[in-house]
């Protein structure tokens, strides 16, 4: 197996249990990570319970960022360079909406909700 | 907005000979007018629609230099950079100016702009900028970079000059981006354009450079500027509109009309061709091959005619 296929899979698996959210009611966990792959948040949609710290780690050769849009405008991370990563605490119900202040074809959803 | 340069007695000059005076010679006849260069007369165009048409000039675009970047496909970015601005030094005959079509930086740091002033600096030409999305990524947004760059310019750091009677405009389309869309300009931008443009004879050449392609090359990967058409409306009176962008690594060429449009090779690495990839990032060639995908742009006005564009790759394949 190539170091590339590895390394794909490997990815792969960390977002494994962030997949498994997509399908999952909301989740006590007090913290999930979401992968940025590929241009592409992964989970994009993401359901969790109030008081989940949601971790974005880049692994893109590329930077990325986190902006909240609209309301939701106070998220905003630093540029993160690939392995870097960014932690935001949701404390409350809500609907947030979030993209990629470099791509903003690249764009995420986060329900908080109990 | 643009750096002065720092002057290097190892560099020629634009010294003025005969050769030179009568390249800039003008004379008119049967209602035309005419340069001589190297002894050919050239037509320039009509009397009193050519008032551009002083004398031949030139000017280079780079663009992308992402300083600061470091992966595989492109480790030392530094040195390309460095290759870059040595085959700038040795054009003939020497550019009046340089354009930087934006990300000059990779992260917004203020060592990897201090090293790009120092490398582009070595060039010893007056160099005029705008940003790309990797220069705006500070906490407020673009504020390192209009402190940088900004002096004398208008809002988000947009501007325009005249050199040799040519109307250049640069325009900035990396902030305020819309979720899904592409680069924006926005009405204040916009708004200051109608007003920049209003007085000039519609036989003014202009030249637009920005970050983000004015044209919509591939919309999935952003490759595009949301209200680029309004700006266009806006020039569409002129003869000569030259747009320059930068942002997808890769040389692109389309004429509309009496609007060109070109994107610019980078001097960092290069990105996959539209929409053959899953994504846009870093395409990493064989080594050998990396320099023939980098490169500069040299361009040569001849008075009222059309611009005369070349890409050189910092290395043939």
């Amino acid at each position: 197996m190539s170091a590339l296929s590895l390394r794909c899979i490997t990815r792969r698996l960390a977002a494994l249990p962030l997949a498994l959210l997509l399908c999952a009611p909301a989740s006590a966990a007090t913290q999930v990570t979401v992968l940025i792959h590929d241009y592409a948040f992964e989970p994009r949609n993401l359901v969790i319970a109030p008081g989940t710290e949601v971790i974005w780690k880049n692994a893109d050769a590329v930077p990325h960022n986190i902006v909240g849009v609209g309301a939701d405008a106070h998220l905003r991370s630093p540029a993160l360079d690939q392995d870097d990563s960014y932690r935001s605490r949701f404390p409350s119900s809500g609907e947030f909406d979030y993209v990629c202040g470099l791509h903003p074809h690249m764009q995420g959803h986060i329900s908080v909700r109990p | 907005m643009h750096d002065e340069s720092t002057p290097d007695a190892t560099l020629p000059g634009p010294r003025l000979n005969r050769r030179r005076a009568l390249q800039c010679l003008l004379w008119s006849g049967s209602g035309a007018l005419w340069a001589l260069r190297g002894g050919v007369p050239t037509l320039l165009g009509a009397i009193g629609e050519a008032q551009a048409a002083s004398e031949t000039f030139s000017f280079v675009q780079i663009s992308d230099t992402h300083v600061g970047f470091n992966k595989a496909a492109n480790p030392d970015t530094q040195a390309t950079l460095q290759l870059a601005i040595d085959k700038v030094r040795a054009l003939q005959p020497r550019p009046t100016l340089m354009l930087h079509t934006g990300d000059v930086s990779h992260l917004s740091k203020p060592e990897e702009f201090d090293t790009a002033a120092q490398l582009i600096g070595a060039a010893g030409l007056d160099t005029f900028y705008v940003p790309g999305e990797h220069d705006v990524l500070d906490a407020d947004g673009g504020a390192l970079w209009r402190q940088r760059y900004g002096r004398g310019t208008q809002g988000g750091g947009w501007y325009s000059f005249e050199q040799h009677g040519v109307h250049f405009i640069g325009l900035v389309n990396v902030l305020d981006f819309k979720p899904g869309g592409l680069g924006r300009l926005g009405s204040e931008q916009l708004d200051w354009l109608a007003r920049d443009v209003k007085g000039l004879a519609a036989s003014t050449p202009i030249v637009v450079f920005a970050h983000i392609p004015l044209w919509t090359i591939y919309a999935d990967w952003g490759w595009g500027t949301d209200d680029a058409a309004q700006a266009l409306a806006l020039l569409r009176r002129f003869g000569s509109v030259t747009v320059l962008n930068g942002h997808i690594h890769q040389t692109l060429q389309k004429v509309e009309g009496q609007v060109s449009f070109h994107t610019a090779f980078s001097t960092a690495y290069p990105q996959p061709a539209p929409g053959s990839a899953t994504n846009p990032g870093p395409l990493t060639v064989p080594a050998e091959r990396l320099r023939s995908v980098l490169g500069i742009r040299d361009i040569r006005f001849a008075g009222g005619s059309a611009p005369r564009f070349d890409d050189l790759p910092l290395a043939q394949a």
